[in-house]
């Protein structure tokens, strides 16, 4: 029962973060507010994504988008030629997602600095590119219409709300999941090529293989994104998917900060945020921001929550500091400690 | 303790965002203004075309609210700013259903973002119009759909009637811009010429980016045409009569309404003098009601050029405060009332609305004569 209660003390932050975002809609009863949180979500998964490549491994890559667009077109041309449910169209989205990925990274990875930079940006037009002129499949400039809507037992996502709370648990479940790995062997092993590639090469780190498996784990996410985005606005063109919004995301990653878990999520929701919240000001809302990236730039150049990790559970019970004696006895086990705050 | 007050500062952020985000709506009042919503792209890429929303908009509900508004009640418009961004054209449309005082919406600019923003307005029974989509999918999305401005569909058959039946030319080569809009073109073009009783005596094709047109235009020299129709915008038309000319080829062109620009005549000159164009709107109109529109532009925003962009828009507006004035404020009378709109005088040309929301409209026929686009005599 205490190990129990331990636990849920521990993740009280998960657990409030998932209480409060499931009945948000019970007091926001506003279908505009629940479709920017919906986009938010959206790009919460883009941004974390790239965070395990841009941020945990000190990669830059900036065509994250092609991706994106990858999972957007495999589930929508599966599901519209196919007459597949969105449901057997997300893995195949996820699937050629990574596919892409691994074909681009297995040789591109070896290259280094700007270098890296330019073929994600150039993988990232071919993409694009592929989408635009491969006419029978894709449907070239016209893209995609009449992606069917998501189902679950036979009802259909009608509403922002079903798409709200698939969105919402998407979100959590990849953040939950990004801290655990980030904390373990693998997300060391991540940070050590970044902080230095050669030292962590000398300690017998594979790090060709350990960034492309960096590059794939973030195409699947992405992928699932955009099979997300193609059933949810049911209309997918090549337009959506060029290189602006890789750069859209790149910005919302390095505004929130990157290389830890909750960066991504506050730079997606400032991001996104800002630009609806200012839209009384027309003409002039991009200058808001405008100043405020070169304002984040200035005040915190490595993002609002950059520079340190943070931690999604509470350390419960409290670690105290070691004390060996209490005035004249010596204490002998940790138990006898840790059992006072419960008896008193 | 940081943790935790970061995660207390997150969340009250997420609580908060609502608030700043506004979006309150109240039921209106029975003599408030009717709302006409615009969604354009009024910052970003395609900004100056959103330009030509603002102001036709703008034009149309002046003259609409100085002849005292519809029935007698004011129209205001809302304008959003879409950046041609589906994401935010669906957040648009949401928040427009969602303001009861909205009875109609013109926009958007592109395809992209008005067929994203469609698939919120169909089910939600707002009637949506948009000057500019020209996807052929667009209008299908739902029974509320509109748009002002024609299809390739009608365009081309109209230019092919305007050939063979008033023109009595019966050996046509065509060359088209191999993309969707070029392939469609084509197709009505030369389906309309066949069943008029033309024979296509060329058919040649490019794809986009090509420069040097010489061999299709060798062929359709050597076929001996009496009209020659290129299917292509404005940039490869220019190209295509210089190198015509160069070739000798002495034909009387035609394309469609797109080439209906001065910057046709101004890099292809006297090669392109006495091309045939149809043309929805253009500058020097003489139609009356094109006229008073360009005129009314002029005095309204001085120093700018009317843009057919514009008159669409102005038209859809006009399109949707006629579809008001029939059935009140009832959005889905409107829509209603709308869809049984005949021979309305738009700046645009007399307008029907066929049974898919698509838009019929009477063309004017328009040639270079005097390296200036003029009402064709014939």
């Amino acid at each position: 029962m205490k190990k129990l209660s331990y636990a849920l003390i521990r993740c009280a932050p998960i657990l409030g973060a998932l209480l409060f975002f499931c009945t948000l809609p019970l007091y926001v009863r506003s279908d505009y507010i629940l479709r920017v949180f919906v986009q938010i979500g959206i790009y919460v998964l883009l941004t974390s994504s790239l965070n395990i490549v841009n941020g945990y491994t000190g990669l830059f890559s900036v065509g994250h988008a092609a991706f994106f667009g990858l999972g957007a077109y495999g589930s929508a041309i599966v599901c519209t030629k196919l007459n597949l449910s969105f449901w057997q169209g997300l893995p195949t989205g996820m699937l050629i997602a990574s596919l892409a990925a691994y074909v681009i990274a297995k040789p591109t990875l070896r290259l280094k600095g700007v270098f890296l930079t330019l073929v994600t940006m150039g993988s990232n037009m071919i993409i694009m590119l592929v989408f635009l002129n491969w006419d029978s499949l894709t449907g070239g400039s016209l893209g995609i219409m009449g992606i069917p809507m998501p189902e679950i037992f036979g009802t259909k996502f009608l509403r922002p709300l079903p798409y709200y709370y698939l969105i919402i648990v998407a979100d959590i479940l990849v953040i939950v999941l990004l801290d655990r790995l980030m904390r373990s062997r693998f997300g060391l092993t991540l940070k050590a090529i970044r902080e230095d590639e050669r030292a962590a090469s000398c300690n017998g780190i594979n790090v060709a293989r350990y960034k492309t498996m960096a590059f794939v784990m973030a195409a699947v996410i992405a992928g699932a994104a955009g099979s997300f985005y193609a059933h949810y606005y049911r209309y997918i063109s090549p337009e959506a998917f060029n290189f602006t919004e890789s750069f859209i995301i790149v910005t919302m990653l390095a505004f929130g900060g990157p290389g830890n878990i909750l960066g991504p999520v506050v730079g997606a929701a400032i991001l996104v945020g800002v630009t609806e919240a200012f839209r009384a000001f027309a003409d002039y809302r991009m200058v808001f921001y405008g100043t405020l990236l070169v304002l984040m730039m200035i005040f915190r150049s490595k993002g609002l929550l950059g520079g340190r990790e943070y931690s999604l559970t509470i350390t419960w019970p409290p670690v105290k500091k070691t004390v060996y004696s209490k005035g004249d006895r010596f204490l002998d086990t940790e138990k006898e400690e840790n059992d006072e705050p419960a008896a008193g | 303790m940081t943790k935790k007050n970061l995660i207390a500062a997150l969340l009250v952020f997420a609580a908060a965002l609502p608030v700043f985000a506004g979006g309150g709506s109240e039921a209106p009042a029975q003599d408030s203004p009717i709302v006409i919503g615009v969604m354009a792209p009024i910052t970003g890429d395609n900004a100056e075309y959103g330009e030509f929303f603002r102001t036709g908009a703008t034009l149309a509900v002046k003259i609409i609210n100085d002849k005292g508004g519809i029935n007698g009640t004011p129209v205001e418009l809302l304008i959003e700013d879409s950046k041609s961004d589906p994401k935010e054209a669906v957040l648009i449309a949401q928040r427009f259903i969602s303001n009861p005082a909205v009875m109609g919406v013109v926009g958007d600019f592109n395809s992209t973002a008005s067929m994203a923003a469609a698939q919120i307005f169909s089910p939600a029974a707002l009637v949506q119009i948009s000057p500019t989509a020209s996807h052929p999918g667009f209008t299908a999305i739902g029974e509320y759909i509109f748009r002002s401005g024609t299809t390739q569909v009608h365009e081309a058959s109209f230019l092919a009637r305007w050939a063979v039946k008033d023109l009595g030319r019966k050996r046509i080569a065509v060359i088209y811009i191999n993309n969707d809009w070029g392939v469609v073109t084509q197709e009505n073009f030369i389906k309309t010429a066949k069943a008029e009783g033309a024979e296509i005596v060329a058919l040649e094709h490019f794809i986009p980016g090509d420069k040097d047109f010489t061999a299709s235009l060798t062929k359709i020299k050597n076929a001996n045409p009496d009209m020659f129709f290129v299917g292509t915008q404005w940039a490869d038309a220019a190209l295509l009569a210089t190198q015509a000319q160069k070739l000798g080829l002495k034909v009387d062109l035609m394309g469609a309404g797109t080439l209906a620009t001065d910057p046709l005549i101004q890099n292809a000159g006297m090669a392109v003098e006495g091309i045939r164009a149809n043309s929805q709107y253009f500058v020097g109109d003489t139609r009356p009601p094109s006229k008073f529109f360009t005129d009314e532009y002029q005095k309204m925003f001085p120093g700018r050029r009317p843009h057919s962009h514009a008159a669409l828009t102005y038209d859809a507006v006009n399109l949707l405060a006629e579809g008001i004035k029939t059935a009140g404020k009832d959005r889905a009378k409107i829509r209603d009332a709308m869809a049984g709109i005949k021979d309305f005088p738009g700046a645009t040309g007399t307008l029907t609305f066929d049974a898919e929301r698509n838009p019929f409209k009477v063309f004017a026929k328009i040639r270079v004569i005097d390296q200036k686009w003029q009402i064709s005599p014939e």
